[in-house]
């Protein structure tokens, strides 16, 4: 540029000045509005729905979280018992039976089925758009439910790691949350059937 | 030359709008519609050759991803400052969906770049010469024009939204005002 002659520098100001004179503002021919509030609209029902799902998955990792941690703490008291059983379901009968032998291996247990359960939840996910807005709150509000119960009784067990009765509530709950996960599974696999 | 203040403070107004509508109120959003309709319009006018069709398109566009957004519109620099640049965004991003749509892997002969069109023009009766050698000019030497000179950002922004090198952009500006020159002359 300092190589260009005299000329052309004042040619380029002038240019220059021509173009900072270009009008910034131009009316375009048509209102645009109402197709942004058309689609604006229709994005919002959709973000309505997605978001009671966003916030219902950010629950169960926040869940997941929960249990990762009290699990370490309360695990730290059972790693002199010993190799924990498998735990396919839970019944309240074999809750009982367990709980003279070993109940801490199968509370162990429990967890690390709810756990590989949720992250495979997490991983696959649900189809949001598919579920009736009406089925999404009564899952959000019945999942916050459980987590509520989860996060009391997760505190009332590291403060009483050795409590029958609390032992075999938690085992319960992990056993409503997996049938819960199940449900939400199969019910969002029908939903997708339904609407294909 | 800097036309465009990038970082200016926030209009009162304009805050309150911006804050209803981030909490879904849609009327709040028509007057920041309303109030930067003509601004936004005039830059993809420009960017798009003189496309109004084009221009109104990506103008639809633009508010509705302005209105998905706004979550992420943290107030530091003015709404429209931040609505310019996601429109300058939205408008190169349309341009590159068309480049692969036309099956190129390369960015397009620059003779063969779409310029204004002349049937689909209508805003040809507000048009200059100047416009009208503007909107000859081949894209990206167009668009670095129009980013630089009018709207004032700087090379190493240009280069960002583009994609293209600080270096590039400079070339392309050098390159735009010399054909815009050989065209006026």
């Amino acid at each position: 540029m300092k190589q260009q002659s005299g000329e052309q520098k004042l040619g380029e100001r002038e240019l220059l000045k021509r173009l900072e004179a270009l009008p910034r503002e131009i009316a375009p021919d048509r209102d645009v509005w109402p197709a942004i509030a058309q689609r604006i609209g229709q994005q919002d029902g959709l973000d309505r729905q997605q978001s009671s799902v966003r916030w219902w998955i950010n629950a169960l990792a926040a869940s997941v979280a929960v249990v990762f941690v009290a699990g370490f703490l309360i695990g730290r008291q059972w790693d002199t018992v010993a190799a924990p059983v498998q735990l396919r379901s839970v019944s309240s009968n074999q809750t009982q039976a367990a709980w003279g032998g070993s109940m801490t291996g199968v509370l162990t247990a429990s967890e690390r089925e709810y756990q590989a359960a949720v992250r495979e939840f997490i991983s696959v996910g649900v189809s949001s758009g598919n579920l009736p807005r009406q089925a999404l709150e009564n899952l959000t509000a019945a999942w916050a439910a459980l987590s509520a119960a989860e996060t009391a009784l997760t505190v009332a067990l590291k403060d009483n790691p050795g409590n029958s009765f609390l032992g075999t509530k938690m085992l319960e709950l992990r056993s409503r949350q997996l049938d819960f996960l199940k449900q939400i599974a199969a019910l969002d696999q029908s939903s997708r059937r339904t609407t294909i | 030359m800097a036309s465009w203040q990038a970082g200016s403070a926030p209009h009162d107004d304009e805050s309150i709008w911006v804050e209803l509508a981030k909490n879904g109120d849609r009327a709040a959003f028509e007057k920041l519609y309303r109030s930067n309709r003509d601004r936004i319009c005039g830059l993809l006018w420009r960017i798009c050759g003189g496309d109004a069709m084009l221009a109104e398109d990506l103008l639809q566009e633009a508010f509705v991803r302005a209105w998905q957004k706004l979550d992420s519109f943290r107030g530091e620099s003015c709404f429209a400052t931040w609505l310019h640049r996601l429109s300058v965004n939205v408008a190169l991003s349309d341009r590159r969906i068309r480049l692969r749509r036309a099956g190129r892997d390369v960015p397009m002969d620059e003779v063969t770049e779409r310029t204004a069109i002349g049937d689909r023009d209508v805003f040809a009766d507000k048009r200059m010469d100047l416009e009208k050698a503007i909107a000859s000019l081949p894209e990206r030497a167009r668009t670095v024009l129009i980013l630089y000179d009018i709207e004032g950002y700087r090379h190493a922004e240009i280069a960002e939204m583009t994609g293209m090198a600080v270096g590039s952009s400079k070339a392309q500006l050098h390159r735009a005002r010399k054909l815009i020159r050989e065209v006026l002359e």
